[in-house]
């Protein structure tokens, strides 16, 4: 093969149109006599809705309808929107009907959807249609919520605790009751949010005549909103066509199905006879999107003398707003990382899955695995401070070795495999972190800055990240008459690069020049099943299945140019847009010209399938796991507390590297938001229940001013689960962050931080209450 | 001049050296004009207060947030969005190839912002110290990117520029 894409830092071919203002987002499609949608939102966090008057509303000129849920009746949107993933734990399912029925959970919840010529005039219709609430008692605190003292968020159960689920490894009992240390420990992690900077957006137009339903959706997963839509919509999902055009920014936010919204916006287009658009404005981003984050952990840990972790045993509530679409996905993917670098021979967790009075909760870059690391940890650096043993010591003495992966942890992954990790180099990985950041002379260096009156911190923490998530992805692959080469992948595109990785990926496997390659990502019309975009998937899922399908055309390729040059089909390799004789380049038929042989697949004899096309349905056989090392030192203001960060080392492993460019450009994006996690973002909710910072004047994400330069040391332990051996880069980022950034704060203030995120007033009061 | 509530007035408005007569309602903002009167759709819409930078344009040589100008106050300014920023046989500026070469966009919704924002200060950007010229491009969210590669993509534009008016 004279082509190898693979592996090098290709320029992206998204760039072009991006640059040059010429990308298409949902809300720069314009169709002609397109009606325009606002909602009417809960302001109550929890009430019964005892009226609703859109008099008013319905006089403007310009406003077509108003919709509330009685319009609704006897249509499928009359019914709560279905769980999305499903679990025998989940005891008491909540989910939201798309228009409020007669019980509001959360503020900003749709009570009524506006239709209006124009999105001015849809607000100003919305702005006076007016609600009765007769309020309900409210939970917003989740430990409050937990014990039942708070709500209930929904008043048709006694409590908040929709499910629990416990799982064990081992006889943790038995090895806590007589270990030489047993040590227990508290933990919370409050409340953030996705946040991409284009919201979420809709453009839906139903075609009559041939029974189509075409809706372009700012979604992370095209094909489930396809779908999910059927059963609304009662068409098949051949007949809905849901496209994902370019996507601003997802980070989870934008993977979850349905919204309520996108179930209402397609139905009315369809009832109107008439295209409809909504396009999310920033506010209702900030009440109306999902959020994630909030849990509090209760852990017990036994050690021998020498720091060896013989068991743990952890405890937690989570906190998943109003409602469960996503079921008990994240506080799972928390279970299945309790084991973090470590070899833990008895491990058992137990969480409680809660309902709150606040916005619901799905997966945010990282889901589950920010707590799982935050969890494991701050435990690492406190065992070690409790049995006065380094602190890196600790982690040394326990890592899982090179030579025993893989590694089962005893755990499993939410509706998938066991969590059993593929490979990586822990200890090594560590060792490179320590040396890069300074770890052995930074006692020194502490003492000469306090010297100074200036306080340091060194902060460090270790981390695994899930890639490998199935069930599967579909790419299909294609060798188009003029030579050129289709892939249609399930998966979208939300800013990763996705067009180039494909095309490196399949230019190498058929040895045609990149561009050469045509990439068709997140369009149901082209491919039905899929999956999308979430939990750093793609490039190894995705990937694998594009390198499957891709090596099957070469196959089918060779087969037929076998015959034409009367050849063995081992001899053959493709290079240059041809099938050729190893060592005789000369000998050679170009791809063009198996095109018509292959689509005659009869005569061509012995091809599976005609046409010089296949499509692949990988599934990951076992789980794939990234792994990485953070080390920090901060400096922290004495008389503001604000934070500093010195320097900043990432090593990082997510197997085997597509693209350098890209991989780096993922690492320092999620990097940005795990700062943002660790010291700005906040969703602040008060005790109604309202959401105090709703917008992005209130609730800070960080610009370039607060995002320090980092150092990445690359390792490259190659998966043995996927085809390529890539596992995936897109969450590890931003997953370890706020933890080590606890650790480097706790270093250089002397009190334990136990929670995340702080800010310059949680650390005044936290230095107060230690007397500091 | 008195506009009433829905009323459509006329305004030239100038955008990238032509000058459109546009229609606008008095409490249209520039943002919703340009994207959806005169089809610009390059200059994207994040926030609608002034808090995220993705609708900065050029107006009358300084950024400015399309979403915090009504399209009616600007009558005689010359207003440039990133439509304008390519040459006219196609050729990117010098900061679009940077922000290629650099990766600092992902998404690119934040980006014709981030142009647009930076295309005053690129030729200072080489001499600024990291933390002034992350200062000078602050107030300006990118989600994606973490920000690195638009700070290298800011900083090295002017020398991409020399290098290209070395070559001709
Ligand atoms: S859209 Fe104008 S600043 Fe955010
Ligand atoms: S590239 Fe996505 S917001 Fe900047």
């Amino acid at each position: 093969m004279t082509t190898s894409f693979v592996g090098s830092s290709i320029q992206r071919r998204e760039d072009d149109r991006l640059l040059r203002g010429e990308g298409t987002f949902v809300d720069d499609i314009a169709m002609d006599n397109t009606l325009h949608a606002a909602f009417v939102r809960s302001e109550a966090a929890h009430a019964l809705i005892t009226g609703i008057d859109v008099t008013r509303a319905l006089e403007i000129d310009g406003v077509v309808a108003v919709l509330t849920y009685d319009d609704l009746a006897g249509t499928p949107l009359a019914a709560p929107l279905r769980v999305s993933q499903p679990h025998p734990a989940i005891r008491h399912a909540r989910t939201p009907y798309p228009l409020a029925r007669d019980e509001v959970h959360h503020v900003g919840q749709p009570i009524a959807m506006v239709v209006a010529r124009d999105r001015y005039i849809a607000e100003d219709a919305a702005a006076v249609v007016h609600v009765d609430y007769q309020h309900l008692p409210v939970a917003v605190d989740l430990v409050g919520a937990a014990r039942g003292e708070d709500g209930p968020a929904h008043s048709d159960m006694d409590g908040n605790v929709y499910a629990s689920l416990s799982e064990h490894v081992g006889d943790v009992d038995a090895v806590l009751a007589k270990a030489e240390h047993v040590f227990e420990y508290d933990l919370r992690y409050e409340r953030a949010a996705g946040t991409p900077l284009e919201g979420r957006g809709l453009l839906a137009t139903f075609d009559e005549l041939g029974g189509r339903m075409r809706l372009w959706d700012s979604t992370q997963a095209p094909m489930m909103v396809c779908h999910g839509l059927a059963p609304l919509l009662g068409l098949e999902p051949e007949q809905i066509e849901v496209i994902s055009p370019d996507v601003g920014g997802g980070f989870g936010t934008k993977a979850f199905q349905l919204y309520p919204e996108e179930a209402l916006v397609p139905w009315a287009a369809r009832w109107l006879g008439a295209p409809l658009k909504w396009i999310e404005d920033r506010k209702e981003a900030f009440v109306g999107s999902n959020q994630l984050r909030s849990q509090v952990t209760h852990v017990k840990v036994a050690v021998d003398g020498e720091g060896h972790l013989l068991a743990l045993d952890v405890r937690y509530l989570h906190d998943n707003g109003a409602f469960c679409q996503f079921g008990i996905l994240v506080p799972s993917v928390t279970a299945s990382e309790l084991s973090g670098q470590y070899r833990i021979p008895n491990l058992r967790f137990s969480f409680d899955a809660v309902y709150t009075n606040t916005t619901q909760c799905s997966p945010y870059r990282g889901s589950g695995q920010p707590y799982a690391t935050f969890v494991v940890e701050r435990m690492m650096d406190w065992v070690a401070r409790d049995l006065g043993i380094d602190r890196a010591e600790i982690r040394r003495r326990n890592f899982i070795p090179p030579q025993g992966m893989p590694y089962d942890t005893g755990l499993s992954f939410p509706h998938g495999n066991r969590s059993v990790y593929d490979s990586g180099q822990y200890p090594a990985q560590f060792e490179t972190l320590l040396e890069a950041i300074g770890y052995d002379g930074f006692a020194a260096e502490k003492a000469a800055a306090a010297a100074e009156g200036r306080r340091i911190g060194l902060g460090l923490t270790c981390y695994v990240d899930v890639g490998g998530t199935g069930p599967y992805e579909s790419t299909k692959v294609t060798v188009l008459p003029d030579g050129s080469v289709s892939v249609v992948a399930a998966t979208s595109d939300t800013g990763q690069g996705h067009e180039t990785m494909y095309s490196q990926l399949v230019a190498d496997q058929l040895g045609v020049p990149m561009e050469r390659v045509r990439v068709t990502t997140g369009d149901s019309r082209r491919t039905q099943y899929g999956f999308g975009t979430w939990g750093s998937r793609t490039a190894a899922v995705g990937g694998s299945s594009a390198v499957q399908a891709a090596a099957t055309v070469a196959t089918k390729a060779k087969a037929i140019a076998a015959r034409l040059l009367e050849v063995d089909a081992g001899d053959l390799e493709l290079a240059d847009g041809a099938v050729r004789v190893k060592g005789a380049a000369h000998v050679a038929v170009p791809l063009t010209e198996l095109v018509i042989p292959a689509r005659f697949g009869r005569t061509s004899g012995g091809e599976s399938s005609p046409g010089l096309t296949a499509a692949s349905y990988w599934s990951p056989s076992a789980m794939i796991f990234s792994s990485g090392a953070h080390g920090v030192v901060v400096e922290i203001d004495p008389e503001t507390y604000d934070l500093n960060i010195l320097r900043y080392v990432i090593a990082h492993d997510c197997g085997k590297v597509i693209n350098p460019m890209l991989v780096r450009g993922q690492v320092l994006g999620g990097f940005a938001h795990g700062i943002a996690d660790a010291f700005y973002e906040r969703r602040h909710y008060d005790n109604a229940g309202q959401l105090l910072n709703q917008n992005l004047m209130g609730y800070l994400v960080p610009f370039a001013s607060e995002i320090p330069q980092v150092e990445v040391r690359h390792m490259e332990s190659s998966s043995p689960v996927s085809i390529h051996g890539v596992k995936g880069a897109g969450e590890a980022g931003s997953v370890p962050v706020p933890t080590a950034i606890a650790s480097a704060i706790e270093d250089a203030l002397g009190f334990p931080i136990d929670a995340m995120p702080q800010s310059p007033l949680t650390l005044f009061e936290l230095a107060q209450r230690h007397g500091r | 001049m008195r506009v009433s509530p829905g009323e459509q007035v006329t305004v030239k408005l100038s955008v990238n050296g032509i000058v459109h007569d546009v229609a606008v309602e008095s409490r249209w903002l520039l943002s919703d004009v340009l994207r959806h009167q005169l089809g610009l759709t390059g200059t994207h819409v994040g926030c609608e207060n002034g808090a995220c930078g993705c609708c900065t344009v050029i107006v009358s040589g300084q950024p400015a947030r399309a979403c915090l100008l009504f399209a009616i106050q600007l009558e005689g300014a010359e207003i440039e969005t990133v439509e304008s920023l390519a040459a006219p046989d196609g050729e990117l500026h010098p900061l679009q190839e940077s922000f290629r070469r650099h990766h600092g966009l992902q998404c690119g919704f934040c980006t014709p912002g981030q142009l647009m924002n930076a295309k005053p200060l690129y030729r200072q950007a080489p001499e600024m110290p990291d933390c002034e010229l992350r200062s000078a491009l602050s107030g300006m969210i990118c989600r994606c990117t973490g920000y690195q590669g638009i700070v290298d993509a800011v900083r090295d534009a002017a020398r991409i520029e020399d290098e290209r008016e070395d070559a001709k």
